[in-house]
């Protein structure tokens, strides 16, 4: 027994069997009729007729059959379907025109969206993440202190409960080669406050953390059980190597959850109190009490739901005063809650470019629905005749409206379906730049999810009404009779340059945006760095992952690097704090006499880093490797630092202040602009590494010529010198750099492409208007030409039209895009929102777009003879 | 005119669902004239309306159809009954006598 409204839905799918069948028992029925009127004796005339009588109206019960048999609204859109696809066959450049800019627009809004969504909108998946909230002090310290959250955790529970964190790859290895894994460091409310469950064995807790020096023991991602254990049931209780050290793992974390930071997830959870393996320099410092003195923690709290986060940030401030005050630290900082369900999760790198990207693409999508209003308004105006004709045959004012409608709803449907394959395309080259910035992000499952496509539904729908509703009003109101009149299509003329005039406002917005960004990559790109990118590379390792602290630490790196500098090729090599990507620490000099401060980056480097760097000493020496005094020894300065600072006296020999002290400045160096284009200052002040005690540098070598090639080379040299300690990072310079500013070329590059994208859809609405407007006008350039009308007069009737349009808007664009571009403020380099340059050659772009789309539409009005205008209609 | 009444809404699936019950298969014409012949000509019937009624009552499954052969050798569709037609039809019968008899008190009451 089938429904009757799916009886009823393929009925209307194969409308022919039951039409036959209708006819076949109407006609049965008839006969029969006339039949039993025969028998009485009456002719068949007249049998036939009376048959009839006695059936009734043989149109109308058909009529009534159909609408019992179908639905007759669904085959009506059946039949405009078919219809509008018959049109579209017949003009296969507008619809490939119309489809492509519509899926252009679309998939670039549902490639910027599914990044949005992935980076902004994401929460971790743990329950309520709402509870969640981050913890920030008000000084914008990096973190807080462990013995910090034990007193949260003491003092604050009525609050909630608290986890601290610390991200950090460690060598992860089952006995064989290691390999890096990112893991965090924890402290023993952490599952608890995030209410993770266990997949398998148990997570950590308090006890674990409490123990001498803590338990040997991690929880393992279900990715990583998978990945690398293969699931195995026996995991629990097995021994893994982690920086050389025996853990155990005792329990696998529910299936999908990584860590706290969404965009750097972690598969490894270890006590925080086994910090000893993983910065031995600070761990084993008796001086230093890393508890109380290492302000590393990023910490979330769970409130309860009983506590509001202000009531939560005033109590937690009174704690930490007091905390404070007790360490002798300046106690005068505020404790600040802000949302924490997305973790850790940082969005300054990646949320601002891709939300910008985002709405520049939404802009790009509003001009790509005014171009398409524009074309089909012309077309409803071309085939006005149709209209009025069907409404001259019976048809309704609303099946035309709807006709029309679902033409447009037709176009926007075949658009999203070629938008989401775009989108695919377009999140592909996003990802391939930002995968150089944050190459965590391919953890982040960028991709069209149900989600994603709620948007894209959301958006196709509102672009249909935008582009839609125009042309099919305007068919409804043209379908009244006489209406070919000029009235209404001078109504449509008009609406359609509004499009128009609105298409060429918003692409300022757009063009400007791709002006200043491309601006921004131009400054970036060119800045003098004071050394050759290409020929030097950086190596990220970490001999504490091999088990070495303290001063075997340091021999590591000092034979790594003499062995370095004797292999073929290369030409320097030397050691430096830190990656040079984060240009060292931020450090303030007093002016040797009065108030003033500098601000410089305080470097920490080995004898012979300046010389891999190529830099020259234009003063005094470099460090010297002999030189093994326990005092701080001197500084270094770059020469733009000295030049401000000494005013062009001898820096060499010549002292820094610094907190009161004098530290000696043994040599002047010309400037190395650090790999932080953006915020990098020339101002630097190098200290001799050889002097802190440090288990973890950066090495640079300097090749003779391209490193590139040379890389390989470079990674067995390492490997033969030490195979237990992995690589971390191997690149040149120039990849670190560009990496550095991925999202600036993402930004300038998708930007320019809307861009362009934005001129050619205003070039190709203008180029329509205008085309249509010669069509309505033949006759009239025919007359004008034959009394005499010279081809100055047909230019300035066609261009004034076109002008006109480009001034209005000018002046509607210009301010609204200057008011939006200071949102791009913050991504901008080298150039400021309101950059006249850019405003003028953003305005020339689009007066050019104008003008060369109005030339052929113009020329061809020349060529108008006044015989012409006598065939036109 | 008096002597004809209209059909009530629904009555004509009442009627057809009772006629099937009584007389088994039966073709559309043989429905009408069933219909004529039980009201004596008293009953405002378009036979074509018949058939709008026959689809709706086999989309609700109370009837089925096939093609088969009338009497006079006519090709014909014929429509029968089925269970749940037959429980319908019970059920409607029941709603039927009690809003007749509804009808009827209160069209008593108002002569009194």
């Amino acid at each position: 027994m089938i429904p009757a409204w799916l009886s009823r839905l393929l009925a209307t799918l194969r409308p022919r069997a039951h039409e036959r069948r209708l006819q076949d028992e109407i006609a049965s029925h008839l006969d029969a009729l006339a039949a039993r009127e025969a028998s009485r004796g009456i002719g068949s005339e007249e049998a036939r007729d009376r048959a009839r009588r006695a059936f009734g109206s043989i149109e109308s019960a058909k009529e009534r059959y159909r609408d019992q048999a179908r639905f007759r609204a669904l085959e009506n859109a059946v039949r405009d379907i078919r219809f509008a696809l018959r049109q579209y066959r017949k003009s296969p450049a507008f619809t490939i025109a119309a489809v492509v800019s519509l899926a252009l627009g679309i998939g670039a809004n549902a490639a910027l969206f599914s990044f949005v969504n992935a980076i902004l909108l994401k929460h971790l998946p743990v329950p309520q993440p709402e509870r969640l909230h981050v913890l920030r002090s008000s000084s914008g310290m990096v973190g807080l202190a462990y013995a910090e959250i034990e007193r949260f955790r003491r003092d604050g529970a009525q609050l909630g409960t608290f986890l601290g964190s610390f991200p950090m790859d460690v060598s992860f290895s089952l006995g064989q080669q290691p390999e890096w894994v990112p893991a965090e460091l924890v402290t023993g409310d952490y599952f608890r406050t995030l209410q993770i469950q266990a997949e398998r064995g148990r997570l950590l807790d308090q006890r674990d953390l409490d123990a001498a020096a803590g338990n040997p023991v991690c929880v393992i991602s279900d990715r990583l059980w998978q990945t690398r254990l293969g699931g195995a049931p026996d995991a629990i209780g097995r021994t893994i190597l982690i920086n050389t050290r025996p853990y155990t793992i005792v329990g696998i974390a529910a299936r999908g959850f990584r860590g706290t930071d969404l965009l750097r997830p972690s598969d490894i959870q270890i006590p925080i109190t086994r910090l000893s393996d993983f910065m031995p320099s600070f761990a084993s410092d008796s001086r230093f009490d890393w508890r109380s003195r290492l302000f590393f923690l990023s910490t979330i709290v769970r409130l309860n739901s009983s506590v509001s986060a202000s009531e939560a940030q005033a109590l937690l401030t009174r704690l930490q005063r007091g905390w404070l005050q007790e360490k002798k630290l300046d106690p005068h900082e505020t404790i600040l809650l802000a949302a924490g369900a997305g973790g850790f999760s940082s969005h300054e790198n990646m949320g601002k470019p891709v939300s910008i990207l985002l709405g520049v693409s939404l802009v790009v999508l509003l001009i790509a629905c005014a171009n398409l209003a524009t074309l089909l308004l012309s077309r409803t105006s071309a085939r006005a005749h149709e209209f009025t004709l069907r409404l001259a045959i019976g048809g309704s004012r609303g099946r035309i409206f709807g006709q029309v409608l679902i033409e447009s709803t037709l176009l926007a449907v075949f658009g999203t379906i070629a938008g989401i394959l775009a989108a695919y395309g377009i999140a592909q080259v996003l990802l391939a730049f930002l995968n150089r910035t944050t190459p965590a992000i391919h953890q982040l499952h960028i991709g069209i999810d149900s989600e994603v496509l709620g948007f894209v539904a959301i958006i196709a729908g509102l672009s249909v009404l935008l582009f839609g509703t125009a042309p099919a009003l305007q068919a409804a109101r043209a379908a009244s009779p006489g209406s070919s009149s000029a009235g209404n299509t001078r109504a449509g003329a008009g609406l359609r340059r509004t499009f128009v005039v609105a298409q060429i406002a918003l692409s300022f917005l757009v063009v400007l945006s791709a002006g200043l960004f491309a601006e921004t990559l131009r400054h970036l790109s060119t800045l003098e760095l004071g050394y050759v990118p290409d020929e030097i590379s950086a190596i990220d390792i970490r001999p504490a992952s091999g088990g070495y602290a303290g001063e075997r630490a340091s021999r590591f790196y000092k034979q790594l690097v003499d062995r370095l500098r004797s292999t073929p090729g290369v030409r320097a090599a030397a050691t430096a704090l830190g990656p040079h990507i984060e240009g060292g620490v931020k450090m303030t000099i007093q002016a040797q006499s009065g108030e003033r401060k500098y601000q410089a980056n305080l470097l920490a480097v080995s004898p012979g880093y300046l010389e891999t760097f190529g830099a020259r000493i234009l003063a005094g020496r470099d460090f010297d490797p002999a030189d093994r005094s326990k005092d701080e020894g001197g500084f270094i300065v770059s020469e733009h630092l000295a030049r401000s600072y000494f005013h062009g006296r001898q820096a060499a020999g010549n002292y820094l202040l610094l907190d009161g002290r004098k530290i000696p400045v043994v040599g002047v160096v010309s400037n190395i602009r650090d790999a932080n284009l953006r915020d990098g200052s020339l101002d630097t002040v190098y200290q001799n590494v050889d002097k802190l005690l440090t288990s973890s540098l950066t090495v640079y070598v300097r090749c003779a010529g391209s490193c590139r090639p040379l890389l390989p080379t470079i990674r067995k040299t390492i490997h033969d010198f030490d195979p237990s300690t992995p690589i971390l990072s191997l690149v040149t310079m120039k990849t670190e750099i560009e990496g550095t500013f991925s999202t600036e070329q993402a930004l300038g590059f998708l930007s320019m492409l809307f861009g362009g994208l934005a001129l050619i859809l205003v070039a190709a609405g203008l180029y329509g208007v205008l085309s249509y407007s010669l069509t309505r006008r033949t006759r009239e350039i025919g007359i004008r030409t034959a009394i005499g009308a010279l081809p100055a007069d047909i230019i300035r009737l066609f261009a004034s039209e076109a002008l006109i349009m480009l001034a209005l808007g000018t002046l509607i664009g210009v301010p609204c895009s200057l008011a939006a571009v200071n949102l791009l403020r913050s991504q901008l380099f080298g150039v400021t929102p309101h950059d006249p340059g850019a405003l003028l050659v953003c305005s020339g772009c689009i007066a050019a777009t104008v003008i060369l789309s109005s030339i052929a539409p113009i020329r061809r009005a020349l060529t108008i003879a006044p015989q012409q205008a006598l065939r036109v209609d | 005119m008096p002597g004809k009444s209209d059909i009530l809404q629904g009555t004509l699936d009442l009627m057809v669902l009772k006629t099937l019950e009584t007389l088994g298969p039966l073709h559309g014409y043989g429905i009408a004239l069933r219909l004529e012949q039980l009201s004596d000509n008293m009953l405002e019937l378009n036979q074509g309306t018949l058939y709008p009624a026959l689809l709706r009552l086999e989309q609700k499954g109370w009837i089925s159809s096939e093609w088969g052969e009338s009497e006079n050798k006519r090709r014909a569709r014929f429509y029968s009954i089925t269970k749940r037609g037959r429980k319908q039809l019970r059920a409607e019968t029941a709603n039927w006598e009690r809003f007749t008899g509804i009808v009827t008190r209160v069209l008593a009451g108002g002569v009194e």
